[in-house]
């Protein structure tokens, strides 16, 4: 019987070796498969502002509240306009940088006066929600220096982009890490 | 000849000016301003730094090691419980529970279908390390390393003791999330185990309503149930929970010593301990007639996969638009309220019967994927029955070595143990 009880034994010790080889082999091609695939150069989620069409979902889609998505102002493109149509709203009253003349809906946008006629914009990036109403007036009418980015301080880089599934006109990219950020001229820093 | 790089560099810098299409777009020219005025640059902030990627790895291992240690060298539940801390620090509220091994199982699938999918190095190997442990020590990634079964271990506060038959029944909830996330993740679908992860938004602290929601629902229930996530939904659990049962290692109580007083099953809040038995010799079961339902029920699960994988196909966004655009062209044009994706897609021209194609694709991969995933759920369901069915002789109590989450409590609890203690055998002292 003794015999018989330590044979036993080993013979479960021996199926579950087995087991944990064969099971192994399969982590390790699963593995070597999977690896095969590994894209070599880190990437992160940007927005191709030549093709965001501004519908907001940035805002909305994000997994994180506030959204990762900002306003930025690439200000080698804006024309300094007195009339900014990034900063008034439709019908405004006058041009001054009233509650009421504000597309901006938290207010976000900072009207400066630089020298007769231009003026200056600047996003304050704690207020920005990243609705896009400002790009979307400023694409419009104006040169398109306001545009949306992913800012990569808050940006959790997920697989899965919750906003690149959603976006409208499938202007979320993967771009190389080392050059995080697409402006309407090309690619930069 | 020697080359004016200087003219070379002008010349192609008039030529970009040229020839980039922004460069004509400008509907008011940049003014050239006669104040000192400087044109600020675009503020950008710098992607998170490479090499930190490899330290998260390396913390992993690490973790998953000493949490193997604690638990079945050092037998000692306060290491244990400091390991999860740090790891509920570190990989949940600081690394905000992303990337986890969770999730990974998705990134694995969809790039063995889509070469193009853009697979991080962290993901194979954050996916492929606990799953390796696994086979050598156990779960111990569950025990110490995890961020969200660290949560919901700290969590619980007054245990409701589920029976044992609900307990076992509920965990194959887990497989079958298993294999529907991997039919959504194949079919580029969506990521199920993301979208509806209970704990990332309580790590970031913030998130859309339904996560919160359900990151809410989640840690009232594990106040009251060890580890709901882990033991009846967690899809890497599922698969850790095979390969743990033929581990080289596992979590061992007292078995030489064991006086069978049951304070380890009442210790152990996830019903991983199994009981004595002495299953009399009972009637041999006609086999034929079980491998006969077994297989008919494989069968009857492919059939109705066919049909639910049809049904779940009109989750793909995709699908959703050829329904879309075949109502607009079809029907009249004028009464329908399209969506922004119809919109830009109608925008942008391109041929219907395209995406006609491309959706009738993914139909079918819904389909064929509907078919797997009905066998595989009631292959599971088998296997959970036989496997429940079997009654192996035990003197002993004893973990179930798929169950355990080297958790260390039971031996904590355990009266012999705790007197090797107290008489001061060096190896183990008193906690």
């Amino acid at each position: 019987m003794e015999e018989n009880k330590t044979k036993k034994v080993s013979r479960m010790e021996f199926l579950k070796n087995l087991g944990r080889g064969a099971l192994l082999l399969f982590l390790g091609i699963t593995g070597g498969a999977a690896l095969a695939r590994v894209k070599k150069k880190p990437a992160v989620w940007q927005i191709d502002p030549a093709k965001c069409i501004q519908c907001g979902r940035c805002a909305t889609e994000c997994v994180l509240r506030v959204s990762a998505v900002k306003c930025v102002h690439n200000f080698s493109l804006c024309g300094y306009c007195n009339l900014c149509f990034g900063f008034f709203q439709a019908g405004q009253r006058e041009l001054t940088s009233g509650g009421e003349n504000q597309l901006c809906p938290t207010g976000a946008i900072k009207r400066k006066f630089v020298e007769y006629p231009y003026y200056e914009y600047t996003i304050i990036e704690k207020l920005c929600v990243g609705c896009g109403k400002c790009v979307k007036g400023c694409t419009a009418f104006g040169n398109g220096s306001l545009q949306l980015q992913v800012m990569h301080d808050r940006c959790k880089n997920c697989n899965e982009c919750l906003i690149a599934k959603a976006c409208a006109g499938k202007a979320f990219v993967r771009i190389p890490a080392e050059k995080a950020y697409i402006t309407k001229e090309g690619r930069e820093s | 000849m020697k080359v004016n790089y200087k003219r070379v560099l002008i010349g192609a810098i008039f030529l970009y000016l040229v020839a980039s299409p922004v460069f004509g777009e400008y509907k008011f020219p940049p003014p050239e301003f006669d104040t000192n005025y400087l044109v600020p640059v675009m503020r950008t902030v710098p992607a998170r730094a490479d090499w930190l990627v490899y330290l998260d790895i390396f913390i992993l291992i690490e973790v998953i090691l000493l949490s193997a240690w604690a638990s079945l060298k050092r037998r000692s539940r306060n290491i244990v419980m400091l390991i999860s801390m740090f790891s509920l620090l570190y990989f949940g509220f600081y690394k905000e529970g992303c990337i986890c091994p969770i999730g990974a199982v998705q990134d694995i699938v969809l790039s063995l279908t889509n070469p193009n999918y853009y697979l991080p190095f962290t993901a194979v190997l954050i996916f492929i390390i606990p799953l390796v442990a696994s086979l050598f020590i156990g779960r111990a990634y569950c025990g110490g390393a995890c961020p969200h079964g660290a949560l919901q271990d700290l969590l619980l506060l007054k245990e409701i003791k589920i029976p044992r038959w609900l307990d076992r029944s509920l965990s194959m909830l887990a497989y079958i999330y298993l294999g529907l996330a991997v039919l959504f993740a194949l079919t580029d679908s969506v990521f199920l185990i993301c979208k509806y992860d209970p704990f990332v938004p309580i790590f970031r602290l913030t998130g859309p309503f339904y996560m919160l929601l359900n990151g809410g629902f989640f840690v009232l229930l594990s106040l009251f149930i060890g580890r709901p996530y882990c033991r009846f939904l967690c899809p890497y659990g599922a698969l850790l929970k095979p390969l743990a049962l033929v581990s080289r290692e596992k979590v061992t109580i007292t078995p030489d010593k064991c006086i069978v007083c049951k304070l380890c099953e009442d210790s152990c809040p996830f019903g991983a301990i199994n009981k004595p038995d002495k299953p009399e010799r009972r009637k041999a079961k006609n086999r034929l007639v079980v491998l006969g339902l077994f297989i008919s029920g494989l069968i009857a699960g492919g059939v109705l996969g066919n049909y639910t994988g049809a049904l779940l196909a009109t989750y793909n966004r995709d699908v959703k638009l050829a329904v879309e655009i075949y109502a607009y062209s079809e029907g009249e044009p004028e009464k329908i309220i399209l969506s922004d994706y119809a919109k830009e897609y109608i925008r942008t021209g391109e041929s219907s019967l395209l995406l006609y194609e491309k959706v009738a694709g993914v139909k079918n991969k819904f389909k064929t994927g509907g078919i797997y995933l009905g066998v595989w759920i009631m292959f599971v369901m088998g296997l959970q029955f036989l496997y429940a069915a079997r009654k192996p002789k035990r003197d002993i109590y004893e973990p179930d070595s798929a169950r355990c989450m080297s958790c260390a409590r039971c031996f904590r609890d355990c009266p012999i143990e705790r007197q090797e203690k107290s008489t001061g055998d060096g190896s183990r002292k008193q906690e």
